[in-house]
């Protein structure tokens, strides 16, 4: 806690000192960029001056950007992708507001023709980060027609998929709980619907996806591997919309408009399948009395109170519900809900205020009698942020911030009624806090070099009640002590430096480097293959240290042919601490002790990313690909030496085209191919009982057969000028019916029990859809 | 109430399976061939019998399943502050001794020594626990109709119990291992439904359940390869469970109590 005050004292202190030393009295130029049609703000939007100075910025996640300039006469250009420039004179003499309205290009006619460079992904110093235009999703073929932005944002180089049609994600090496998923900044702890075939982000209610590989702004913290910013729609300011589709397993329906015309909005977006629909028809009624679906629903309001504040207020809630008549019954989902106050102090300080909610939980019902029991298990988090932006001058803007976060997490409480042979019982609930502050400054040290450098300080602390154990190497216990509620029992601090440079060659040319440290105090459990809705988190304690990574990169960076081609290769290398495994034969369930089965390590990893982007013209797309190695060492695995982590695929390659054939038909394409994830296959086998087991030897030293597969899709526009627009869109999944392994399993041969066969499953065949689509 | 669990998560992937275009397929996989290792499946039960230790050696995978019996080992049993059984070689690799029961309490101390190595493990023997009885269920899944015995006995208050059910099928061992504890159910009157098929229970069917009472170890060397095979819910990764002998021996030593019950299936 003390820490915590020096840092914040330092924090302002430094802040008064720039102020003072950079207080030059330039006049600043500020605003909001949005969407004409829509009212919709901008995020990362490019603003560009050149006058006395060459300078620029992008908005922020709310639209807003601020620049401090010397006075002089200038050429502003306001650019977004997809959208038309504006570009304005201006004679800057005071503080100028400029507020403007950007329309989409796609609304107009064929006559916009970027005359201004688009290369903010070459000037920005920011690197491992990609941006996905949501509306380009529409175009990209997916599994069963379900546009997911998980699924899309798989086909860059460094992310890699979790398994066949799995919205679960590896960014370089790392596991799927080291992916910091924020939507409208609140953490989302399960991204997945029905055992990850559908992530819980509904297309239609989003409007801004970013993630970071690597360099992540001091801003975010708390994962080692990425952050996935994902920002919903704020809703229509100008005209209610009523926008849906009907697929073959989902239909969805988003409703938007103005509370009061350019002031307030609402947004409300909801998404159900319908599978089990068709088990109504059945005959039988064992399973016309099954359930399963999934729905969610995200909402969101917004309200500007005058020009220096504005409000936003928006909520997720998703449910996957399962049921087996009156055998067993499964639930979980998700809730978040975000309230936040954007003010403006000044025209260059920017503050906004969160207040997130964020709730994960899971049920379990056994219905049988004789030992019918109902488990309960969540994590639940209440969240205050609170961030600045200061454009202190022409060469400096300085971000800085505070964030409280207070987790629960109930791992298990087992119920039951009647003459069950169950015993009620509850696994301790634990309760922790994290506190971090952070500093950052973007300097333009001259109109070549650009560096962000900025820290961050996190705490964790575990408080009571409860009893909390110690153990040594081999899993006994050492130490048992009782706290009681709100003493602390455990406290970790982690420095989290960070900081990212380019370098500009020329306008379109730039190399860039960066250092992160990152730090990770809550981790999930899963010693299975595949991740599950009932995998539980656990955070740090006596034994469970935070995980820390550390990550150089560097890479180059350039546009060519006008900024119509984008590419970039970099290469990172990362190393990983406090890393967690399993001994044989452990059971996380309803587990009190299981902190004794849990083991420490290490990992490492490290490839090379390139990205070919076509940005622009009828015909786009882009080819990623990644060479990549991915380890982990645990004293107790593998005798102590380093083997390969499950996610290691050395070649990753992924091709998306995509062809605007006429003003109505858009065709496109992808293809993917990975090497197989490390596996361990038997070497041998021995009989014990009647049954055969498998020997092993090495642990992941096999490799799961390559996978690839492309998929194709179509989509049909309906003719425009109509009230209403609608259009098709049609789907190919796995086009050449590949089989890819799911899993590959070893049992005796059911034909002769004197045998031994290796069989693999596969999940997707060759899989049409049908989508239509429609938007009044 | 752990099955009961698996058998959850196994619905779970069935159903969601169901709407899905699975497909199972036997593929040819080449596998490395390694040196054998030994492989010692050693019980002392709580009967007056003759006690069988077996060893073998593992086999390449394309090999059948034939046991490779390890010859030529010397086999002794020591019980705790008691005496010393010496193992004599039969056929197929099994070790017999002359007629002793194990006592509950206390520990046995196994050492094999073959081919210039000692493996010696240690397991001490639970105390009984009763089987009441065995019951048979009906139990509807999908729209089929299927039978499956359950075992009912009295759990021991303010212990950790672990047991495992050996069901043998007309006279045939379906499963050697089917393991259980009472994290969930301590001290109480507890049914379990021993889910089990290919080929499903039918009616005449002469069911024998060994109700064994087994130490922590154990329970924890099958809850692991159960596990592997991912019997129920996800598989875990899989590796050797880890076995109570030392040097590097692959198998397991069990001191434990044993009932058998047999039931007919209506």
């Amino acid at each position: 806690m003390t820490n915590i005050k020096r840092f914040l004292t330092l924090l302002f202190l430094l802040f008064f000192v720039l102020n003072f030393a950079f207080a030059q009295k330039n006049p600043v130029l500020n605003g909001v960029l949005k969407d004409a049609l829509t009212g919709e703000t901008l995020i990362g939007a490019s603003v560009k001056v050149s006058g006395p100075v060459i300078n620029g910025t992008i908005t922020n996640a709310y639209g807003f950007y601020s620049l401090s300039l010397p006075l002089g006469t200038y050429q502003v250009t306001f650019s977004y992708v997809g959208y038309q420039t504006i570009v304005k004179e201006l004679e800057l003499k005071a503080d100028t507001q400029i507020n403007l309205d950007l329309s989409s290009s796609n609304e107009l006619a064929e006559v916009v023709v970027n005359a201004v460079k688009k290369n903010d992904n070459v000037s920005n110093p920011q690197m491992g980060v990609q941006k996905l235009d949501v509306k380009e999703l529409r175009n990209i073929p997916v599994l069963f027609g379900e546009r997911d932005i998980l699924k899309t944002l798989q086909l860059l180089p460094g992310i890699k998929s979790a398994g066949e049609g799995n919205s679960g994600f590896y960014v370089r090496g790392g596991s799927t709980d080291q992916n910091l998923i924020l939507l409208d900044e609140a953490p989302v702890y399960n991204a997945s619907h029905l055992l990850g075939f559908f992530s819980t982000f509904n297309s239609d209610a989003i409007k801004d996806v970013t993630v970071y590989k690597g360099g992540m702004p001091a801003q975010y913290g708390g994962r080692l591997s990425s952050v996935l910013d994902i920002k919903m729609n704020d809703g229509n300011k100008k005209d209610y919309t009523f926008e849906g589709g009907i697929g073959l397993i989902s239909s969805r329906l988003k409703i938007e408009g103005p509370f009061k015309k350019d002031k307030s909005s609402f947004m409300i977006s909801g998404r159900r399948t319908y599978a089990d629909a068709f088990l109504a028809f059945s005959p039988d009624s064992s399973i016309k009395n099954n359930t399963l679906y999934f729905y969610d629903l995200n909402a969101k309001a917004n309200y500007q109170i005058d020009d220096k504040n504005v409000l936003y207020l928006s909520g997720y809630f998703g449910r996957d519900k399962l049921g087996l008549g009156n055998t067993f019954g499964f639930e979980w989902g998700n809730a978040t809900g975000t309230l936040r106050w954007n003010h403006l102090f000044s025209n260059r300080l920017f503050s906004n205020t969160s207040l997130i909610y964020s709730n994960y939980n899971y049920v379990i019902e056994n219905l049988l009698e004789d030992n019918n029991f109902k488990v309960n298990s969540s994590i639940r988090d209440f969240n205050l942020k609170q961030d600045f932006q200061y454009a202190v001058n022409s060469n400096h803007e300085i971000r800085f911030g505070v964030n409280a976060i207070h987790h629960t997490i109930a791992p298990g409480k087992l119920t039951s009624s009647g003459n069950s042979s169950v015993n009620e019982t509850t696994v301790q609930n634990r309760k922790g806090v994290e506190l971090a502050a952070y500093f950052s400054d973007e300097w333009k040290l001259s109109d070549q070099i650009n560096i962000v450098y900025g820290t961050r300080l996190s705490t964790f602390t575990l408080f009571g009640p409860g009893d909390f154990k110690t153990y040594d190497a081999d899993g006994n216990i050492t130490d048992s002590k009782t706290y009681s509620s709100n003493e602390a029992v455990k406290s970790y601090l982690n420095l989290e430096p960070r900081v990212s440079a380019s370098f500009q060659l020329n306008d379109a040319k730039a190399i860039k480097a960066s250092y992160t440290r990152n730090t990770q105090n809550l981790h999930l459990m899963s010693n299975s293959t595949a991740t599950s809705p009932t995998d539980l988190y656990i955070m740090n304690s006596n034994n469970i240290k935070p995980e820390i990574a550390d990550q150089v990169a560097t890479g180059y960076f350039t546009n060519f042919k006008n900024d119509t081609y984008e590419f970039s290769a970099e290469v990172y290398y990362k190393w990983m601490q406090n890393q967690i495994e399993y001994r044989n034969g452990t059971d996380l369930r309803g587990n009190q002790n299981v902190e004794a089965d849990l083991l420490y390590g290490d990992g490492r990893a490290y490839g090379l990313e390139l990205f070919l982007k076509k940005r622009f013209g009828d015909f786009n797309g882009w080819i990623g690909y990644t060479l990549a190695k991915t380890e982990r060492k645990f004293n107790q695995i593998n005798e102590g030496k380093w083997f390969d982590a499950k996610q290691d695929r050395t070649h990753d390659i992924s091709l998306v085209g995509i062809y605007k054939a006429s003003t109505r038909w858009t065709f496109s394409s992808t293809f993917v191919y990975s090497t197989g994830n490390a596996v361990t296959f038997p070497s041998g086998k021995y009989q014990l009982g009647s049954s055969t087991v498998f020997y092993y030897t090495e642990k992941n030293a096999y490799r799961a057969p390559d996978y690839h597969r492309l998929d194709l899709s179509a989509t049909l526009e309906g003719k425009v000028g109509k009230k209403y627009q609608s259009s098709w869109s049609f789907g190919i999944y796995n086009v050449y019916n590949r089989k890819n392994a799911f899993s590959i399993d070893f049992r005796e041969d059911p034909e002769n029990a004197n045998k031994t066969q290796a069989v693999r499953t596969t999940l997707f065949g060759i899989i049409p859809s049908v989508t239509w689509n429609f938007k009044f | 109430m752990k099955n009961n669990k698996h058998y959850i998560l196994t619905f779970f992937i069935a159903f969601t399976s169901l709407f899905l275009s699975s497909c199972e397929e036997v593929i040819d996989i080449k596998l490395d061939k390694t040196e054998a290792v030994a492989v010692i499946e050693a019980n002392v039960t709580n009967k007056l019998e003759p006690q069988i230790i077996r060893l073998s050696l593992t086999k390449p995978f394309t090999d059948d399943n034939s046991l490779l019996p390890l010859t030529n080992a010397l086999v002794t049993v020591q019980e705790e502050n008691g005496p010393t059984y010496v193992f004599t070689e039969g056929a197929n690799g099994n070790y017999i001794s002359i007629p002793f029961s194990g006592k509950p309490g206390k520990k046995y101390t196994v050492q094999v020594k073959a081919n210039n190595k000692t493996y010696t493990a240690q397991s001490i023997m639970p105390q009984v626990v009763i089987l009441d009885s065995i019951t048979v269920t009906e139990l509807t899944f999908f729209g089929d109709k299927r039978k499956f015995t359950q075992v009912n006995y009295q759990d021991t208050p303010n212990i950790n119990n672990q047991y495992n059910y050996v069901l043998t099928v007309n006279n045939e061992l379906r499963n050697a291992y089917y393991v259980d504890s009472d994290r969930f159910n301590d001290g109480n009157k507890v049914t379990n439904t021993i889910f089990s098929d290919e080929p499903d229970l039918k009616a005449g069917d002469k069911v024998t359940i060994d109700f064994q009472c087994i130490d922590l170890n154990i329970y924890r060397y099958f809850f692991a390869i159960s596990q592997i095979s991912g019997n129920g819910g996800p598989p875990t990764a899989p590796s050797n469970p880890d076995s109570n002998f030392d040097n590097g021996a692959l198998g397991y030593f069990s001191a434990h109590t044993s009932q058998k019950v047999s039931v007919t299936i209506p």
